[in-house]
């Protein structure tokens, strides 16, 4: 038989089959090398269980036991009038860079012209989209001659 | 109206039973669970780290927890998850393979001597070449030889078959026989514990 490797771990923790255990038991009788490191191996053992448990400091449990189920979402109180206040400032802004962009180009021109005019064709369907997009334009929209 | 007040109290009522289920488990095992978290991280500060994240992570999940298995096996499992995202997370140490390490190179004359070890704690020795393990062969060598889990409850926790336990639980031992060569053979010799 070769070596049983982790198969002597096995032994010494009396983890084995019966049979496993008889193969081994009948390896060692053979072999001095498996022998030493079984011998070792049990020492190793009662060595690791001699090693002191760490203590904890008590306050740890106190942590525990005040345990919150994760990050809450923190809902914010604003008064209404100042979450209008903030929409209201923030479309200003928004506004205002879009009329601070250059001119756009090619397709893009045309497909916007092409909307503005449907709008404008039929402005009570859609008369903010065309104010808007002849805002941004810069140019006026013509209507269908 | 009634009926759904009734319905909400219940529920409330029977958070609060989870919650007072909870702190109990928590009391039993906490220090369990810091033994595992410490010798896996070698730290006392990062150890109650890491179990507080485990105890938060349990708690949110203990609607998943299966009355009557073991709750430590099962938070023990929990914080080792946390751990491993941790160390992947940190990749800060690197690792020697166990195939390169040979005794010499980190066992030093203070901690293979056995006559310094007859006075000394064991404590730090054994975490230093617990520390030097690669990550999984540490937990498995904790989980069996200092907790004293059987193969298959080691295996439960680490969520690996009983076989990669046995087999990382004796490439560890090797390891380690090596590093702490002087105690293992002073205690061969009769001359500790």
């Amino acid at each position: 038989m070769r070596h049983p490797q982790d198969l002597l771990s096995g032994y010494v923790d009396g983890a084995l089959s019966a049979h496993e255990a008889a193969e081994v038991a009948a390896h060692l009788a053979e072999c001095p090398s498996c022998r030493e490191t079984v011998s070792d191996l049990r020492a190793l053992r009662r060595l690791l269980a001699a090693v002191p448990p760490p203590d904890p400091d008590p306050e740890l449990l106190a942590r525990l036991l005040q345990v919150d189920p994760g990050p809450r979402r923190h809902r914010l109180n604003v008064p209404r009038w100042l979450a209008v206040a903030a929409a209201t400032a923030l479309l200003a802004v928004v506004s205002a860079r879009v009329s601070h962009l250059p001119p756009a180009s090619g397709p893009v021109v045309q497909e916007l012209r092409e909307h503005a005019r449907l709008a404008t064709h039929a402005p009570l369907n859609d008369l903010g989209l065309a104010s808007f997009l002849s805002a941004i334009l810069q140019e006026p929209v013509e209507d269908n001659p | 109206m009634e009926a759904e007040a009734g319905a909400l109290a219940s529920q409330a009522a029977g958070t609060e039973d989870a919650q007072a289920e909870f702190s109990r488990l928590v009391e039993a095992h906490w220090r369990s669970a810091y033994r595992f978290a410490y010798r896996l991280t070698g730290n006392p500060e990062e150890a109650a780290d890491l179990v507080q994240e485990a105890a938060e992570e349990a708690f949110r999940a203990f609607s998943r927890f299966r009355p009557g298995t073991r709750f430590d096996r099962w938070w023990l499992r929990i914080l080792y998850n946390s751990f491993v995202d941790r160390t992947r997370r940190q990749r800060r140490q690197s690792y020697v393979p166990l195939d390169d390490l040979s005794g010499d190179m980190r066992v030093t004359a203070s901690w293979a001597d056995p006559e310094a070890a007859l006075e000394q704690q064991l404590d730090g020795p054994v975490q230093r070449a617990l520390d030097a393990l690669p990550p999984e062969f540490r937990a498995v060598v904790v989980l069996v030889d200092l907790e004293g889990l059987s193969y298959e409850d080691a295996a439960r926790v680490l969520r690996c078959p009983p076989g990669t336990v046995r087999s990382r639980l004796h490439r560890g031992r090797l390891a380690l026989r090596e590093w702490l060569r002087g105690y293992v053979d002073a205690l061969r010799r009769g001359e500790l514990g």
